[in-house]
């Protein structure tokens, strides 16, 4: 099984797959200019994730270690999502109320999303743990699980 | 009051971002001077200090997978606390029909703006913008609104409601809707992203898999 590893809590051994280590690569914002829909399909004008994105795309099963900031993603998260917009066609279609970019890639890796963040309501977990399925539903994600990073495999070793 | 526009989009204030044609038309009719600020384009701590010296903050976001982009969610978690004299409102607009896209990041932006201790004004979920900046003569009307927001809120101080809910629809799609948008989207993209695809030379490219790798990880030529 291929698996691709993002991680932003340094103290998580992971083997034998493609580890993204956001604690030590910077990911470039995305800019908004829309090349990598409109004049370079499916790639982006910035070349630092070329790794990733192949990981990604020919992965069987992503596993993020996020630590959340104020109950959400960080922005180093969150410029990763941003910058992920070229695995997905411009064109889109309707399904159960809402709008879905249509794949580029035959499939997308299985996600399990483990945070490291002590919530101080229901609330926040609740939009969090919302927005983590919006994310990964709209990326085509076939299962995608939430928990927190001690009950990972690896953290938990 | 001292009211200043925090434009989240990374292209920053210029005509062809859609955050700052709508920065642009909600401060257009405003009798008190409001200026607008590029999180992207300016110096962090000049303008956090504008921050501070400010009654009110709007910030306008583009909708960035679903929540705004990277850069203006780092500026919002580097907000300074409120001692609940400060007051905040969020505009994100977004290109899908349907303003639920935006409806997890309202939720999380009213949760946390709170928890700093700022009055929370409201989040304008606005779709159907991703035309915004490309043809702005087709949205005057969207333009009108915005200003017409703008003059309410610099009388009152408020966003009003009514605007706020008008600007929402449709928020989710009817069913009806999906049938008309699906039929519709050989159309839609005819004479939508092909156009443009064509125009840069990349129609043939357009459903190109560049990191799909065999098995055995040859790449795909």
């Amino acid at each position: 099984m291929k698996t691709v590893s993002i991680k932003e809590c340094t103290d998580i051994p992971i083997r034998d797959a493609f580890v993204l280590d956001l604690m030590e690569t910077e990911v470039n914002h995305c800019i908004g200019c829309w090349t990598c829909w409109w004049r370079t399909p499916g790639q982006c004008i910035h070349s630092d994730l070329e790794n990733f994105y192949r990981a990604y795309v020919n992965a069987d099963r992503a596993v993020f270690y996020a630590r959340l900031q104020d109950g959400f993603v960080s922005s180093r998260m969150k410029s990763l999502f941003d910058r992920m917009i070229p695995l997905f066609l411009p064109y889109t279609t309707y399904r159960d109320g809402g709008t879905y970019h249509t794949p580029r890639y035959p499939r997308y890796p299985d996600v399990e999303f483990y945070f490291d963040h002590e919530f101080v309501d229901d609330e926040s977990y609740r939009i969090f743990e919302d927005y983590i399925h919006k994310v990964f539903d709209q990326f085509h994600a076939k299962k995608i699980s939430i928990r927190p990073i001690s009950e990972s495999r690896e953290g938990s070793r | 009051m001292n009211t200043i526009v925090l434009n989240g989009s990374p292209k920053g204030n210029v005509e062809k971002c859609g955050s700052y044609l709508l920065a642009k038309a909600f401060v257009s009719r405003m009798t008190t001077p409001c200026e607008i600020h590029s999180i992207a384009k300016e110096n962090r701590e000049s303008l956090m200090d504008s921050v501070r010296r400010a009654d009110c903050l709007i910030m306008i976001a583009p909708n960035y997978i679903h929540s705004i982009p990277s850069g203006a969610l780092a500026f919002l978690h580097a907000l300074p606390r409120s001692d609940g004299q400060k007051s905040v409102g969020f505009i994100i607009q977004s290109g899908y029909p349907e303003s639920s896209e935006s409806e997890i990041v309202c939720r999380y932006l009213k949760w946390y703006c709170e928890r700093l201790g700022y009055e929370f004004l409201g989040a304008v979920s606005k779709g159907e913008c991703a035309g915004l900046a490309i043809m702005p003569d087709r949205y005057k009307k969207l333009l009108h609104d915005f200003s017409e927001f703008g003059v309410r809120f610099d009388k009152t101080g408020r966003f009003d409601e009514a605007y706020v809910d008008g600007f929402a629809k449709p928020v989710r799609l009817s069913k009806f809707l999906i049938f008309l948008l699906n039929a519709l989207v050989p159309v839609s993209k005819a004479f939508g992203w092909n156009m443009i695809l064509k125009a840069n030379h990349a129609y043939e490219r357009r459903l190109d898999m560049p990191y799909l790798e065999r098995a055995g990880g040859e790449p795909v030529a």
